[in-house]
């Protein structure tokens, strides 16, 4: 009997190292093919690792078309856009949770409502009204539009609502005023959905290619998903070792904050889920 | 009298603390106003136009839609769409359902699985396009490996109309399971354990419990994740504008690709919105029907 157990419990790990290793093969794949030379990119039978740590890949792609300019981009829209929505999405969320006013329901309702309909649907209209204000190939209109998300109202309300009512109150009996009550006391209370709502806005600004490709044409407004794909059609489509660097470089900010904040993603999602 | 219980009503609505709560809404929601609620009954309105951007909207009512059933290209994105995402989802929700039960076993180390299974998820699609793409080569690692060990000939992963699609449905898979496993996992973790005590104590093996307590109880899991995937599959773009545009021939060539080339490329924005509409209303009905036949009472 404890035999048998046994004999489960070590098919089961057996699976799951299967598993797990298919799952990190094409991630590792990655990561050792931009240390190769070219050659040991293109070889016949498979070599798992380069024989020589070719650190220059790095800096070729650092330095190559506007790689730099992709990346800072990237990191701008993405920070702005990820402050931007924590900020009014708590705004919104607390209005919704604490405070009862007619029509809130309805409201609470229609910003639901944003979740279900696809990007694709609001792409050309949105397009338009971008065009309206003269956004096209600027940072307002990367960021704009991104700025806020039903998700993160959804998100918001849910935790703030569980925060007691108490402790407004007796902010409000002290003489708080109501947005001191909302910054100084809702927010702080929030960090641990702030963290969450902020790591995953992140990640789906900074994935983000169907919008960037749509608003932007010159090279200097390009985020890193437009730039990469450019560079995939350009002469480094096939030197596989400098473009598997880039994507090293465009993924590290993720695969880092993944791993310090592994708990508060996988929060984040169980709650609500992730969008992009 | 009919002033003052005006005032009284005004007053009532816009006591102080009701017109705070509502200033607090207001700018979220001047933002949907503009940002969402404005382009689709914009996009709702140019579908039934025709319209290149530059001249004026000329009306067309259900033309665009009755030209769409027409256009063999249109049924054949249609097509590509629903296989795509029928293949997707159903390898997608066995897969991550599988991770999460051996997962959620009792057993050590299963953390740091959970880590491996879900790294794939944080990387961007044009990434895993890339690396996707590079090992689906004629001589990539993937046909190295078929070489080595199966000693299979190479497929032509991305060049054939015949494994293009399924190309895309397996890296969909491998980049997206990991994330649904998360759910999954809490689903699981949400079903009381007194009931596999239960079920132990009257002696249900490991299939039973699964299908009697497992499945049952992780319904609204279930409801979720089918409406999530589904509209992540229809909706699915990158890999397909990045790894095949579409090809070869129109083998993968999905509606948000169409949509996209009509809006963007042929200009033809009726059109585009049109078709945007169909997808929208296939997910729509979609998500009807997953709520019906998850919403089936849940029994103890």
């Amino acid at each position: 009997m404890i035999e048998r157990a046994l004999l489960e419990k070590i098919a089961v790990y057996l699976v799951l190292i299967i598993l797990g290793i298919i799952f990190t093969i094409p991630v590792f794949w990655m990561f050792s093919s931009s240390f190769k030379s070219l050659e040991n990119t293109l070889t016949v039978s498979i070599k798992w690792l380069p024989e020589k740590l070719h650190f220059e890949n790095y800096t070729e792609i650092w330095g190559a078309e506007q790689f730099k300019t992709y990346f800072s981009n990237s990191l701008v829209v993405a920070i702005t856009v990820t402050f931007a929505t924590i900020f009014l999405a708590s705004l919104t969320g607390y209005g919704l949770s604490k405070f009862d006013f007619p029509g809130r329901q309805v409201i609470f309702l229609f910003i639901l409502s944003t979740m279900m309909v696809p990007f694709q649907v609001i792409a050309i209209p949105l397009y338009i009204i971008v065009r309206y204000f003269g956004w096209i190939d600027t940072y307002q209109g990367l960021i704009i539009p991104g700025a806020l998300s039903g998700f993160g109202v959804f998100f918001m309300k849910q935790y703030i609502q569980t925060i007691s009512n108490e402790f407004i109150d007796v902010a409000r009996i002290d003489g708080c005023s109501e947005f001191g009550i909302f910054w100084r006391i809702i927010l702080p209370l929030s960090k641990p959905a702030l963290a969450a709502l902020g790591i995953l806005t992140f990640l789906g600004s900074w994935n983000n290619l169907l919008w960037p490709l749509i608003v932007i044409q010159s090279e200097g407004l390009k985020t890193l998903p437009l730039g990469l794909a450019k560079i995939m059609q350009s002469e480094y489509g096939v030197r596989y070792n400098v473009l598997m660097s880039g994507a090293v470089i465009a993924s590290a900010p993720m695969i880092v904050a993944f791993l310090i904040f592994q708990r508060r993603i996988t929060k984040g999602i169980t709650l609500g889920g992730l969008k992009g | 009298m009919r002033i003052k219980e005006i005032q009284l009503l005004f007053q009532k609505i816009f006591s102080q603390r009701k017109l705070v709560g509502f200033l607090f809404v207001l700018p979220g929601l001047v933002f949907f106003m503009i940002f969402f609620f404005y382009p689709v009954i914009n996009a709702i309105y140019i579908s039934f136009t025709r319209w290149n951007l530059f001249t004026s909207k000329q009306f067309v009512g259900l033309g665009n839609f009755v030209e769409l059933f027409q256009d063999p290209d249109f049924l054949q994105s249609f097509k590509v769409t629903g296989y795509f995402s029928l293949g997707t989802c159903l390898l997608l929700w066995i897969t991550s359902l599988s991770l999460a039960l051996l997962i959620n076993s009792n057993l050590k180390f299963t953390k740091l699985f959970q880590i491996f299974y879900f790294l794939p998820s944080i990387l961007s699609l044009t990434v895993v396009t890339i690396v996707w793409s590079y090992m689906y080569r004629r001589l990539g690692l993937i046909n190295m490996f078929l070489k080595a060990v199966f000693d299979i000939s190479s497929i032509p992963w991305l060049s054939s109309s015949k494994y293009a699609l399924l190309s895309i449905t397996i890296m969909m898979v491998w980049c997206w399971a990991g994330y649904y496993m998360i759910i999954f996992l809490a689903g699981l973790r949400g079903i009381p354990f007194t009931l596999y005590e239960a079920a132990k104590i009257d002696g249900a093996n490991w299939w039973h419990t699964l299908i009697r307590i497992t499945f049952p109880l992780l319904k609204p899991t279930f409801l979720f994740i089918s409406i999530v995937s589904v509209m992540a599959c229809l909706q699915a773009f990158a890999p397909f504008l990045l790894m095949t545009s579409g090809g070869p021939g129109s083998s993968t060539r999905v509606m948000t690709l169409k949509i996209y080339g009509d809006a963007f490329f042929r200009l033809r924005m009726g059109r585009a919105a049109a078709e945007s509409m169909i997808l929208f209303l296939i997910m729509f009905i979609f998500s009807l029907i997953q709520i019906r036949v998850f919403r089936s009472e849940v029994t103890y």
